[in-house]
């Protein structure tokens, strides 16, 4: 069957016709195929004598997380579904979907279910669900598009037959978890679903905007089954019949929707309603539209206009940057990541590669903890197919692989991870014999990779070429020559460009002149993508400048905003001391001062003479009760401020880190509430502790592995539920029974002094002043 | 579709954060003022109830719930009904206190102070709107899963009953833990009769022995 060119109309609701028939609420729908089986094909017939095309079997929540106290099997109850459908479907022409809804728990970063655990979930259902006989796998009513994804790829990787996508939006257009329809769109196109869509949550009327929406951003087949409107306040039951549900339905199909039916509260009057109506109509043919863009859940770039996308995550030339990577030190790329996006950049490019380190290992933490504080879609810098695949695969949304060149290897190995995770990808300019110094040469290459994307089923639009930087000090003439390709990209193939810029002005003096008068000659030749530092403001002036003289920025309405009344420059510090900048919180300051006292004064004296002794004082000053929590961390930061400044003349003269000990801290298994640890780190941090932070949710091994491996002397667990220190105790008894020569302290809303010894623990730490009474009784 | 606004009492923030009365300078008043308004931007509150009818066994009608405990039975005596209602901030909220746990760790336990603020006080306006709707009737105050001897547990179960999942985006994890984290489910019993309820607050608290404000003489304040 052709999806596209025909109506085809789904069933109704399964949930209200089980409801109506009098089942006590609380109990598991999906459990009626088999302890009801008679109740179960009654509904599946009633919609097909309705005029359903293809049923959605009653497998909805047929996962192993909700199944769990039933008694029964995910694989019980999806093979008793699915051959139920299939046993009413026989002789006709009826298909039956295994339909598949949301596993109920939120996953990662929000919630503490993992993408792989979710795949696992998912591909136990997919399984069976084929086995059984299903025609069709849809996924309905999800809300979380890394959900989705984990689906989709189970779905793809365990099965071969057509997948469904439909999501919920609010009236908003978005879902809850903030995924906009684009986002939707471009990443489910991607991924190659069959058909793609919205269902349950509102009515048609409400509907009919975002499927508006969606089909300016998608050419698949679009399916729209709604609610009977909106839900009556408090009591149960729908605000639309039949009729009216038909009138908005008709205006949704004029939209150019072909696959429709029925959510919450319809029923097989509905639907034969609908298929009386589809009998009067004609499939719209909607106009075939190439969207350029990529995302994440809540933020699409794809506009025209110049985008800016951010250099700095990427340890080339940056000493502290490789520190970081080798010691694991994530929240500092996270960091990097938020200053980036702060100052403008609208797309991150992610480097991680190292000797040192496993880079596809880092690169997926990376990614899973980007995407966790930050929403500007990410950029895959990677040569590694490994690293890179391992990247798109944990990636929520569509993203850009940074890069592919000429050679005939490299794209071979490249593309059919580009199109199978459906990212866009850069293609640099060069092969196995160099980088052409004319821009004639450069073109040729950028063709021969635009041919060999398409060859993989990569859309032209998702195709983006680099035509390289080379140095003006030592390549004057060919400076020119990047320039030219450009425009001749751009031209005459029709694709974006890309190109990293600040390597222009190596060896010069004042590159900041030569790095921001390349980037306006760049755009003005057509450049779309320049890689900068958002941080100088130069840069970002530059484009944005450009905004408004190409009529980009219209009426300059962005460029008014930024530079009218803009601040005055922040004010040149007073001389403060270092004490008062601490006590005070004042990060700027402190730091300026740490930089002062540099020049005349040992590090280790600044730190145990000065730094320390007001991190004292201002701890005495909480414990009396004449701070309170924001400043004790605000005077904190600050001095971490001063330390950054210490670390970083520390690295420059070759000295070791200071390292008063290691102290590990993790929220324990089964909790998330680690604001209470995160405190606790950045205050111990201060005190030159090197702070091994496990995060939260932590498997009990982990903690003990990492004390084992890395001779850690002092773990530090929080926990804020009562239910969780459950896991907290058998954290500490684990460490004890591994013969881990080391000290515990605890901490968290629910515990006390005999408690935390109750369940063994050496230390509780009521607030983050005792966690450094603590470490400094343990380890000096 | 239930809307309400969403408000932020200055005071409470302070209180979760531990304020004592010391001096607050005005970058950190203005921070805070600025978190609050942040907080109510990216809140998105939805919030569902639903009355059921009290079996005399503390079943629910036409559900296969019960409710266990000593503590509920006592807090429900003499209602006949009850609404379980259940609220949430939505993901956003999330998002910003965790984003600004990695730049700014003062701002994010800022953030999530006037998050706890803002869900108490919505969870206090949905009251509100519920004992408009039984204008005549007497209501409990709010008891919630692991006040007194009620089984924590039951989170799953309202979540399964008010089908929070797909009404308002709210799940339970297997450690019964409400996500979004700046969620409320509770319990409002209602009667024909004038009852005294349960007594609430500090007593029928789950962590009664171990509450920092109630060693330090004083309370969350939280009005249960």
């Amino acid at each position: 069957m052709t999806l596209r060119d025909k109506f085809i109309l789904l069933d109704g609701a399964m949930g209200t016709m089980l409801q109506k028939s009098g089942i006590e609420l609380g109990g598991h729908l999906d459990v009626l195929s088999i302890t009801n089986p008679d109740l179960v094909e009654n509904i599946h017939r009633q919609y097909i004598e309705s005029g359903s095309k293809i049923i959605y079997s009653n497998t909805l929540g047929s996962n192993e997380y909700k199944l769990e106290n039933t008694g029964y099997s995910v694989e019980q109850v999806i093979d008793a579904s699915v051959k139920l459908a299939k046993r009413v479907c026989a002789n006709t022409d009826v298909k039956v979907a295994l339909d598949i809804g949301s596993i109920g728990q939120l996953i990662e970063p929000s919630g503490t279910m993992s993408f792989e655990e979710a795949y696992g979930i998912f591909a136990r259902q997919i399984k069976q669900g084929a086995a059984s006989g299903a025609d069709i796998v849809v996924f309905e009513t999800m809300t979380d598009l890394y959900e989705v994804k984990a689906g989709v790829l189970a779905a793809k990787e365990n099965c071969s037959l057509p997948i469904f996508v439909t999501m919920s939006f609010e009236e908003n257009m978005r879902t809850f978890t903030g995924c906009s329809v684009s986002a939707m769109a471009l990443t489910l196109e991607g991924l190659g679903v069959d058909a793609i869509g919205i269902n349950c949550s509102l009515g048609p009327k409400e509907i009919y905007n975002i499927a508006a929406e969606l089909t300016k951003w998608t050419n698949l087949p679009i399916i729209v089954k709604p609610n009977a409107g909106l839900p009556n306040v408090n009591h149960d039951g729908y605000d639309i019949n039949a009729d009216e549900f038909c009138v908005y339905m008709e205006k949704i199909i004029d939209l150019g929707v072909n696959i429709i039916g029925g959510c919450c509260g319809t029923t097989p009057e509905y639907i034969e309603k609908l298929s009386d109506m589809l009998k009067t109509k004609e499939v719209k043919t909607r106009d075939l539209k190439r969207v350029w863009g990529i995302c994440t859940p809540t933020k699409t770039v794809a506009s025209s206009g110049v985008r800016i996308i951010g250099e700095r995550i990427n340890p080339t030339g940056k000493k502290l940057f490789k520190q970081a990577l080798i010691d694991n030190n994530i929240d500092y790329i996270l960091e990097q990541a938020i200053t980036q996006a702060e100052a403008g950049a609208d797309i991150l490019d992610v480097n991680v590669g190292l000797p040192e380190i496993d880079e596809t290992e880092m690169m997926k933490k990376v990614i899973k903890s980007l995407q966790s504080v930050i929403s500007v879609p990410l950029q895959i810098d990677s040569s590694n197919s490994q690293t890179i695949e391992a990247a798109l695969r944990v990636y929520n949304g569509k993203a850009i692989v940074n890069s592919v060149n000429g050679e005939k290897e490299v794209l071979d190995t490249i593309l059919p991870i580009v199109k199978k995770y459906g990212a866009a990808v850069v293609g640099l300019t060069l092969d196995k014999s160099g980088i052409p110094n004319e821009a004639e040469q450069r073109f040729e290459i950028a063709k021969r990779i635009l041919d060999a994307a398409l060859a993989y089923g990569i859309n032209k639009e998702d195709v983006y070429i680099d035509a390289l930087t080379l140095t003006a000090s030592a390549q004057q003439k060919e400076v020119v020559e990047t320039l030219k390709t450009v425009k001749m990209v751009k031209e005459e193939l029709g694709l974006k460009t890309v190109l990293g810029v600040s390597n222009i002005s190596f060896g010069l003096p004042n590159r900041e002149l030569i790095n921001h008068s390349f980037l306006t000659l760049a755009l003005a030749h057509g450049l779309d993508m320049p890689i900068i530092n958002p941080n100088i403001t130069s840069m970002i002036d530059a484009v944005r400048a450009f905004n408004v003289l190409y009529n980009n920025d219209k009426n300059a309405e962005k460029y008014i905003g930024k530079y009218t009344d803009a601040a005055p420059k922040p004010q040149e510090s007073k001389d403060i001391s270092i004490e008062y900048a601490v006590e005070k919180g004042m990060e700027q300051e402190a730091r300026n001062a740490t930089l002062k006292l540099l020049e005349t004064k040992d590090a280790m004296e600044i730190v145990n003479g000065m730094l320390i002794p007001t991190l004292d004082k201002v701890g005495l000053m909480f414990e009396s009760g004449k701070i309170f929590l924001p400043q004790l961390i605000q005077s904190a930061q600050a001095a971490q401020n001063a330390f950054e400044v210490i670390k970083e003349n520390i690295l420059k003269n070759g000295e070791k880190t200071i390292s008063k000990g290691k102290i590990i801290l993790a929220t324990v298994k089964g909790d998330i509430h680690d604001i209470g640890k995160n405190i606790v780190k950045v205050i111990l941090e201060n005190y030159g502790y090197e702070i091994i932070d496990l995060g939260r949710d932590v498997p009990i091994e982990d903690v003990v592995n990492t004390a084992r491996e890395k001779h850690v002397k002092l773990v530090g667990l929080s926990a804020l539920m009562t239910t969780t220190l459950k896991s907290m105790q058998q954290t500490i008894t684990a460490l004890k029974e591994n013969g881990i020569d080391c000290v515990t302290f605890v901490g968290g809303a629910v515990l006390t002094e005999d408690y935390a010894k109750k369940i063994g623990a050496d230390y509780y730490s009521k607030d983050a002043k005792q966690a450094v009474d603590i470490a400094k009784k343990v380890l000096g | 579709m239930i809307r309400l606004d969403l408000k932020i009492d200055k005071n409470e923030v302070l209180r979760y954060l531990g304020y004592r009365g010391g001096e607050i300078d005005d970058k950190l008043n203005n921070l805070i003022d600025e978190c609050i308004d942040r907080i109510i931007k990216s809140a998105t509150l939805r919030v569902i109830y639903k009355e059921f009818n009290i079996s005399n066994d503390m079943s629910l009608e036409n559900t296969l719930y019960k409710f266990h405990g000593e503590d509920i039975k006592a807090h429900l005596s003499g209602c006949k009904k009850c609404v379980l209602m259940a609220l949430t901030l939505g993901v956003k909220v999330e998002d910003i206190i965790r984003t600004a746990g990695i730049s700014d760790m003062s701002r994010s336990v800022i953030l999530d102070s006037c998050a706890t603020a803002a869900a108490e006080q919505a969870a206090d306006n949905v009251q509100g709107l519920i004992e408009k709707e039984y204008k005549g009737k007497f209501l409990t105050k709010r008891f919630s899963p692991g006040y007194g001897d009620m089984p924590i547990e039951s989170q799953q179960d309202f979540a399964v009953l008010l089908d929070t999942a797909r009404k308002i985006g709210l799940t339970v994890t297997k450690n019964n833990i409400l996500l979004p984290r700046k969620s409320i489910t509770a319990i409002i019993g209602i009667s024909d009769v004038k009852t005294k309820g349960r007594l609430s607050g500090c007593k029928a608290c789950l962590i009664k022995d171990k509450c920092n404000f109630r060693k330090e003489g004083r309370t969350c304040d939280i009005k249960r």
